[in-house]
């Protein structure tokens, strides 16, 4: 009985050593999901949002940065990133006094309150979908999966000194009901050039930090409520003067719907200067 | 699902009592245990603690075991309405995560259900719980143990972890062998005793990454020798891990690999410990994904000495699993009574350090303008680099002073390298000093008074704490403590972070309520760490065993 019960463990084990994959040289496999620059505003095509909570003193951070530069190689403007600078990482000091905080950002974060940085939100706004950077890969693909009724076109323009955002948001399948529909509109910022800290303390004071958001119009940072007229169309206008730290020709909006359960159903941008 | 199986496990459990009620014998036997904590949270702007908004926040869990000859079964319900500040919110609710049926006999013992292991040292697997750090990686499967011949034992199991109330993603398949030479060859008699093991632990994690190509079944080898001979003992273990790209390396695709030796000497009143650690790439976990202390497979215990003071353990080391190199010794030696050293009582002296590096890297250059090298580094076995990331000497002097005096004095230096360890405010330096007294008034009762000191010029500064504790023995107790962070650089936080606390036991119930405010800090259990927020508030407790 016992030999029967070694040879079965020896087995056992032998099989154990089968369960072993060793990936060699280059694991680099950029995908293929047809043409990643389609930016048509107008039809259902499903966009991605991924959001980051993120700061310029957290030494993890760049790496997150690089995966979000991958991901854009392979899904270009089907992914939207939007990097909130926000937490204990985002407060400046006296020897590196950079604020790129923003009261939205910042009532998101609380609301969110992140895990760990950097940490993400992928498609969503529910606080238990929190994610480490090396699993967005996985989530925008499946996510991307998940097709969608809801179109967002964005028209800006600058006015003297203010941007107007007019926003128009369709149901191209009536038969698809939706409730509890929240809005949320936002001004992004790229190559923002600032200070960065590195693993191990270095601080790289030439940094170049993109997806920046730098104002929320949305009302709340839990969105603002809306229903569809009869056209299965909403329509809106928002408006913020612009700030002086602002480089109009780098800034865009993004805009995203939510439902009931948190879940971004569609999202777009557009650059303020075409 | 998730309620329906413990459900069912009670109902036969209980029936099977209530049979046995019936036929009048005791034909086995319940028992468990039972633990709330529970505390109040208001606002305290001055210290940053912020308020539930429940009011109340309470864990709780309960243990019940039956034992009837070979068989065993048992499960916990557990109920987090809601979490802590401080344990992961994602426990919020109630459920049963713990249930499992064991059978053992002579040869063979199999578990089904859920379980706790550990191979070895823990280096290649480890699977615990301890609800101070909110961690509990159990596995739900499969676990067989057996023993074919004398001395020699094999483990095998396969499963995965929880996570929260739920389980990971990933299976773990795990067999580890150890022999007991002296066992073996009938050898008892023998002074020293051998005993050889070895480990493979594979997990299982399908690959959707469509950028990266992954391994999806990664494996870890270890093996381990111990020798004992009367007071000498010698543990090692060394583990071999392969490519295993995660969110704790940043994808990074080299091997891992890991050697844990101590050696630890005691001969009548003296007593020696040394020991080194050195490790790259370590981190295992059945999500590739996950972070904190979420599914880990494997246990890295830290170098550094536990301390059990409040300021000696403020600044805590946590092992860095990325990479580390360290070495620690500790020496104690036991003055006899009536000597010079010894006085009338004896008097022991414990010397003890510990120090933690980085390990020597090269990084590697990137592999085009976007994507980083898949390797990141190269690096040499037991190579030490010349970041310093924890340091501590500490000199402890334990002495009864008269017949009813005892006492306690320990000065400690300790480096902490908060930059690279918790990614901020740069390397702490901070020297302690407790002293501990202890008078028993008359039988029973004990006065026992303790005051610390702090300083430093980094982060928060200096502190002075203080505390007053009298104890009924074996009943009651009630402490006053005062932690007073004098030395803040920000003068509006030079906070007095006070705490009364008294507590009853009686038989094996217990129960504990204080009331104060706790300052932020960071706790650690052998080199596992977890923030604890700052709060104010009554905090309570019950325990129960039976």
């Amino acid at each position: 009985m016992r030999t029967i019960y070694l040879i079965l463990t020896v087995v056992f084990a032998t099989l154990m050593l089968h369960s072993c994959d060793i990936i060699e040289g280059n694991p680099y496999e950029l995908g293929d999901i047809g043409d990643p620059n389609d930016t048509a505003s107008v039809d259902a095509t499903k966009r991605v949002l991924l959001i980051e909570f993120t700061g310029f003193k957290c030494t993890n951070c760049p790496e997150a940065h690089y995966q979000i530069n991958l991901l854009k190689v392979t899904y270009g403007n089907r992914l939207l990133p939007v990097a909130i600078h926000a937490g204990t990482f985002a407060r400046p000091t006296q020897s590196l006094p950079y604020d790129y905080r923003t009261p939205f950002g910042t009532a998101l974060h609380n609301h969110i309150l992140p895990n760990s940085y950097p940490i993400g939100l992928v498609s969503s706004l529910s606080s238990s979908n929190q994610s480490s950077a090396t699993d967005w890969a996985g989530q925008v693909e499946e996510s991307l999966k998940v097709s969608t009724s809801l179109t967002v076109e964005i028209e800006n323009s600058v006015v003297n000194s203010d941007i107007k955002t007019n926003i128009k948001i369709k149901n191209i399948k009536p038969e698809i009901a939706y409730n509890d529909l929240k809005l949320f509109t936002l001004l992004l910022e790229d190559s923002v050039v600032g200070a960065q800290l590195f693993p191990g303390g270095t601080t790289v004071n030439d940094y170049v930090h993109n997806h920046m958001l730098r104002h929320g119009f949305t009302t709340s940072h839990l969105g603002d409520n809306f229903v569809f007229n009869n056209q299965n169309e909403f329509d809106t206008v928002y408006s913020v003067s612009i700030d002086e730290k602002w480089r109009v020709n780098k800034l865009s909006v993004v805009v995203f719907v939510t439902n009931s359960d948190d879940d971004v159903l569609q999202t777009n941008y557009k650059n303020i200067e075409q | 699902m998730r309620r329906k199986l413990p459900t069912i496990a009670i109902a036969i459990l209980l029936s099977y009592s209530g049979f046995s009620q019936e036929e009048g014998e005791t034909r086995g036997q319940f028992s468990g245990n039972f633990q709330l904590d529970g505390q109040t949270y208001v606002k305290d702007s001055l210290s940053g603690a912020e308020e539930a908004p429940e009011d109340v926040l309470i864990n709780a869990y309960g243990n019940l075991r039956y034992n009837y000859g070979k068989l065993t079964a048992g499960i916990r319900f557990e109920a987090y309405l809601n979490t802590l500040q401080g344990i992961s919110k994602n426990y919020d609710g109630t459920g049963i995560p713990y249930k499992f049926f064991n059978y053992k006999n002579n040869e063979l013992e199999f578990t089904v259900g859920n379980f706790y292991e550990q191979f070895g040292s823990g280096m290649a697997l480890r699977s615990y719980e301890d609800k101070t750090l909110g961690i509990d990686n159990a596995f739900e499967g499969v676990l067989v143990k057996h023993n074919p011949y004398n001395g020699l034992y094999f483990k095998g199991l396969v499963g995965k972890q929880r996570l929260f109330f739920s389980q990971g993603p990933g299976i773990v398949r795990g067999v580890d062998g150890e022999f007991q030479l002296n066992e073996a060859f009938k050898l008892d008699s023998m002074e020293t005793q051998i005993t050889l093991g070895g480990s493979f632990v594979s997990k299982y994690q399908p690959d959707n990454n469509p950028l990266l190509k992954l391994p999806e079944n990664v494996a870890l080898f270890a093996s381990r020798l111990n020798i004992q001979n009367g007071g000498f003992t010698l543990t090692s273990e060394y583990a071999y891990k392969v490519n295993d790209p995660s969110a704790d390396n940043q994808n990074n695709y080299q091997p891992g690999q890991a050697i844990m030796t101590d050696m630890s000497y005691t001969v009548g009143s003296f007593g020696l410990v040394v020991g080194g650690k050195w490790l790259n790439n370590m981190s295992f976990r059945s999500d590739r994904n996950a972070r904190q202390n979420d599914l880990l497979i494997n246990y890295l215990p830290a170098i550094s000495r536990n301390h059990t003071y409040s300021m000696a353990a403020m600044y805590p080391y946590a092992t860095t699993l990325n990479g580390e190199a360290g070495v620690k010794g500790e020496i104690f030696y036991r003055f006899k009574r009536n000597t010079l050293l010894g006085g009338k009582y004896g008097t022991l002296v414990t010397l003890s350090y510990s120090r933690v590096n980085s390990i020597d890297t090269t990084n590697l250059p990137m592999f085009d303008s976007l994507r980083p090298h898949w390797n990141r580094y190269e690096t040499k076995f037991l190579s030490v680099g010349k970041e310093r990331y924890y340091e501590d000497l500490c000199l402890e002097v334990q002495k009864r002073l008269t017949s009813k005096l005892s006492s306690i004095f320990t000065a400690q230096y300790t480096a902490y390298n908060k930059q690279v360890l918790e990614g901020k405010d740069g390397m702490i330096e901070a020297f302690i000093f407790v002293g501990d007294l202890s008078y028993r008034i008359r039988p029973k009762h004990t006065l026992r008074a303790e005051i610390q000191f702090l300083e430093t010029k980094q982060e928060n500064g200096s502190w002075l704490a203080g505390t007053l504790e009298y104890t009924i023995s074996p009943n009651w107790f009630i402490a006053l403590i005062d932690q007073y962070n004098y030395g803040n650089p920000e003068g509006d936080k030079q906070l007095h972070y006070y705490m009364v606390r008294t507590g009853y036991t009686r038989g094996s119930n217990r129960i504990q309520i204080g009331y104060g405010r706790q300052s932020m800090g960071v706790i650690c259990v052998g080199g596992v760490c977890r923030v604890v927020p700052a709060s104010t508030g009554v905090n309570f407790s019950i325990s129960s065993t039976f």
